[in-house]
């Protein structure tokens, strides 16, 4: 008799179902986070989409639909201007971490034999102090009296503080590129400590040089981490309005300043609304551009 | 709403002011069911009020007889600033008192934020300085709907040893000294810094200007732009710069005169022949306040008029403070080292551009974000 | 050190790791130099040693309140934000799923959404919901932040991850759970200890979502930026920041060295 048709029978049967569909299995692992983040989401975005087809005059909002503010948006220069502007001050970020942090990584990844933990703690210690903190730190460092300048004033290099170290787009990228240290070592670090070490010596048994092993193994298997560092670095500055406008001097400002300035002195939510949507549809076409790029990379390498 | 009315909004397309925060719920009522009737108690706890105002603003010397009345302080929640402040009660942020500036009051009492305060509930009112009972924006119909108790002075505080040229012959005008490039800073704001530029350029009320003096002052913001090191968002940061010379000048408050003076830095707080500005900030008590609560709003605010926390704000803060008689308490000698220049707090206030409510906001703000956008 | 000759030859990374903990270290070395600056200001030169910052740290209490809500939501956002990151994780990089790219666009989505405007729409839904502030509001929103994080890591250390390994668990009748446990947490832990510390540090350092959604308890950020409006309070919060910078440095010390002590009494148990 096919135990099937009996109720354990049918659990069973469902059972063996559920182990063997995938995107069951799948769904139900991943249903505690997504529900969180539905909760949790569902309701911003709503918000967001909504108001920036709203219009704002004085304190009111305007509740019918209208695309004025996203012509707004490419009618007037300055909104592109600054967008274009944060995407390029973040995608120097980006590249000077990522290019900083790997050579790290692969220290601790493959120098480091025993203690790794603690040199994951020591590389993360830095940043348990208040960014804000770390910012008058930086200005310490590069101000008018600050380090460098007492430094080569004391040496007899200069009469004059250098003025050009602080308040412009260079201390921008410096503050940045130090204050997200650790977010891109710690990802590639994680995806090159799981690179199996025999291939690494398979290449090497094979004659090859250290340099074509780390290009021909070492880096496409590091590729995730490499990709989930750029996004954790790229995503975050790209939107930054504070340290623009603590270390960026009077020209410091990027696009979340003006979103800042939307929601807050100009009252006009709206407005900001459709700024951040622009700028979220941006950046999404910008990670999507990315994830395709290495995507094709890594089927070109493997 | 009915369904008639509800039509007629959609139709018109516009509601009023005290609909905003319908406005708000319609966003998400797709998805949480409204809950009626029932107060949301975001904040307070216990039986006291609580207060939403500035950091440093909330410690106990600042509402000694709140606390021997009641034993103990208020709540507090925190602002940074009064715009972040505004959008968080708009979002739905309840409290029962704050402490904004004069120049934010119409907005807020426009937004139907906050309510009238009857003065006869506080025992200190008769000892406010009088000009300060009646600053365009704070009094409604009649009614008072703003409790000055802070006051104090923006100006320009520099290094007389960097810029001696200016010592008797003070000036706004500093801030737009080629000589002195890169080593100026203003306030990044309206009120303490885009107003600046309005003075500077003349306008003939700086916080109701015509289109002409707004492009006047757009210019004079533009002509500076390459002059500024920063424009600095808190008091700490361009006092820092002062202090490190990496500054000559830039705009302050009062106190900062004060605190750099007292840690034997060689500053110099002018007196514009321009004017200097004055700020007042004090109390609103919110319409949304909880009602069982008003008579220790009252004390609290009361107590904050009081002439031993005026003393307390004069001494420890350098900051002016809304009862007269809290300057008489204060040796003449204190006073002139904090940069009080009379004991009569009506002079000092008589000579400087009280900050009010600026016109169109909005555009001031867009201009100032174009200009330093490079437009 | 290992007597065993690494696999490649230049030793340029230590110099290279030496010069790049310098980078990283040596800004935050100059708060402990000014937290005993008798100077309210952040300046050269120095002006003499005093403990008074120190002092008024402790007599702080709105301060080291702060700091303690600080450290209680960063250490559970952080585990919890962890959690969820990791069963995220399993679920996208382990099982085909139709609809996977849509769903994991939307868990990245904080990420990308300017968080004044988390802020204030969270805040608009809280209110609807009638929910109080409270750090635990707080705590939810660093949650949202966060996950996004830990996930990316955690992805970046699954993908290609050997599905034999747990096939074979289950095969010897292990239940899914033991599986996990014994298999995949051991291969995943470096990434699990990643996105625990970077989490944490995210947390520890937000203070846009902590504005709009605290209330009458601070989380330090949130207290740091208010407090600038008077640089008198500079210093003090300097020395908190020197403080925690000091007792992470000599706590994460101590620990290492009783490590290496019992790696030495007990030889044949290397990590």
């Amino acid at each position: 008799m096919n135990n099937a048709v009996t109720p354990s029978g049918i659990r069973l049967e469902l059972r063996k179902l559920f182990l063997k569909s995938e995107p069951v299995r799948g769904y139900t692992l991943l249903s505690p986070t997504l529900l969180a983040m539905i909760l949790g989401l569902a309701m911003p975005l709503v918000v967001l989409f909504t108001l920036s087809f709203w219009l704002q005059e004085y304190l009111d909002f305007i509740r019918t639909f209208s695309l004025a503010n996203y012509v707004e948006f490419f009618q007037k220069p300055i909104y592109v201007k600054l967008l274009l502007k944060s995407i390029r001050i973040s995608g120097m970020v980006t590249i000077a971490t990522v290019l900083l942090a790997y050579p790290m990584a692969y220290f601790i990844a493959f120098r480091v034999k025993s203690n790794k933990l603690i040199w994951l703690i020591l590389i993360t210690v830095p940043f348990w102090t208040s960014y804000l903190l770390r910012v008058f730190a930086w200005k310490i460092m590069l101000g008018y009296n600050g380090v460098i300048n007492s430094g080569l004033k004391s040496l007899g290099f200069l009469t004059e503080p250098l003025a050009f170290l602080l308040y412009n787009p260079t201390s921008v990228v410096i503050t940045l590129a130090h204050a997200w240290a650790a977010f891109a070592i710690l990802p590639i670090y994680v995806s090159l400590e799981k690179i199996d070490r025999s291939l690494l010596e398979a290449g090497r048994d094979l004659g090859e040089n250290a340099w074509m092993t780390f290009l021909r193994v070492t880096l496409p298997l590091s590729l995730p981490g490499v990709i989930a560092a750029s996004l954790l670095v790229f995503i975050p500055t790209v939107g930054d309005y504070v340290t623009p406008s603590l270390v960026g001097g009077p020209r410091g400002i990027m696009i979340g300043n003006i979103i800042q300035s939307m929601f807050g002195q100009s009252q006009n939510w709206p407005m900001g609304a459709a700024i951040s949507v622009m700028l979220m549809f941006t950046v999404a076409a910008m990670i999507g551009l990315f994830l395709w790029g290495t995507h094709s990379y890594r089927k070109r390498v493997a | 709403m009915n369904k008639d009315q509800l039509t007629e909004k959609l139709a018109t397309g516009k509601m009023s002011r005290r609909q905003f925060n319908k406005a708000l719920a319609s966003l998400g009522a797709t998805m949480v069911m409204m809950p009626m009737g029932s107060r949301m108690a975001l904040g307070a706890s216990g039986d006291h009020p609580t207060v939403f105002t500035w950091e440093g603003w909330e410690i106990p010397e600042l509402h000694g007889d709140y606390i021997a009345k009641h034993g103990e302080s208020p709540n507090f929640a925190i602002f940074a600033d009064e715009e972040e402040a505004f959008a968080k009660m708009r979002a739905g942020f309840k409290v029962d008192i704050t402490q904004p500036c004069t120049y934010k009051i119409p907005m807020w009492y426009d937004a139907g934020i906050i309510e009238p305060i009857d003065t006869s509930r506080l025992s200190n009112w008769s000892d406010i300085t009088p000009s300060l009972k009646t600053i365009p924006g704070t009094v409604y119909g009649g009614k008072q709907y703003f409790i000055p108790t802070d006051w104090g002075q923006t100006s320009v505080l520099y290094r007389p040893d960097l810029a001696p040229e200016y010592v008797d012959n003070e000036s706004w005008g500093i801030l737009w000294d080629p000589k002195y490039k890169g080593r100026l800073s203003m306030s990044d704001s309206l009120v303490d810094g885009v107003m600046v530029a309005a003075i500077y350029s003349g306008a003939e009320n700086p916080f109701d200007m015509t289109d002409a003096e707004m492009a006047k002052t757009r210019a004079a913001l533009k002509e500076q732009l390459p002059l500024i090191r920063f424009y600095w968002d808190s008091p700490t940061e361009v006092e820092q710069a002062l202090a490190s010379g990496e500054l000559v000048a830039g705009t302050t408050w009062n106190d900062s005169y004060a605190t750099m003076k007292s840690e034997g830095h060689n500053v110099a707080y002018m007196s514009p022949k321009e004017g200097a500005m004055t700020w007042v900030c004090g109390f609103c008590i919110m319409t949304d306040h909880d009602p069982a609560k008003i008579d220790k709003i009252y004390d609290y605010i009361d107590a904050y008029m009081s002439v031993e926390t005026g003393v307390y704000e004069i001494t420890e803060y350098g900051y002016g403070h809304g009862n007269a008689k809290a300057f008489e308490q204060v040796d003449p000698e204190v006073l002139a080292d904090l940069g009080f220049t009379s004991s009569n707090p009506d002079d000092m206030l008589g000579s400087g551009i009280f900050q009010v409510a600026m016109t169109n906001e909005a555009a001031l703000q867009e201009m100032f974000d174009e200009v330093k956008a490079g437009y | 050190m290992n007597t065993n000759r690494p696999w490649w030859r230049p030793d340029g990374f230590y110099i290279y790791a030496v010069l790049y903990l310098i980078f990283i270290y040596l800004p935050v070395l100059f708060l402990p130099v000014f937290s005993f600056n008798n100077s309210k200001y952040i300046a050269f030169p120095l002006k003499g040693f005093t403990l008074k910052w120190y002092e008024a740290m402790i007599n702080n209490p709105p301060m080291l309140n702060a700091l303690m809500n600080s450290i209680k939501i960063g250490l559970i956002v952080a585990i919890l934000s962890t959690i969820f990151g990791l069963l995220a994780a399993k679920a996208v990089t382990r099982y085909r799923m139709p609809g996977r790219a849509p769903v994991v666009g939307f868990i990245m989505i904080p990420l990308v959404i300017p968080e004044i405007i988390l802020g204030i729409s969270l805040l608009i839904l809280l209110s609807l919901a009638d929910i109080p502030l409270s750090l635990l509001t707080v705590g939810f929103a660093h949650l949202l932040l966060c996950v996004p994080f830990s996930m990316l890591v955690l992805v970046s250390r699954m993908e290609g991850f050997d599905k034999s390994m747990e096939e074979a668990g289950l095969d010897l009748g292990e239940n899914a759970w033991m599986t996990f446990w014994r298999v995949t947490f051991p291969i995943v832990l470096p990434g699990i200890i990643a996105s625990l510390l970077l989490t944490f540090t995210i947390s520890f350092d937000e203070f846009v979502l902590a504005f709009f959604l605290s209330s009458i308890e601070q989380t330090l950020p949130v207290y740091i930026w208010s407090s600038l409006r008077f640089p008198s309070k500079l210093p003090p919060t300097l020395a908190l920041g020197a403080a925690i910078f000091m007792a992470s440095f000599i706590v994460v010390t101590f620990a290492e060295w009783i490590r290496r002590r019992g790696v030495r009494l007990d030889s044949t148990s290397g990590i």
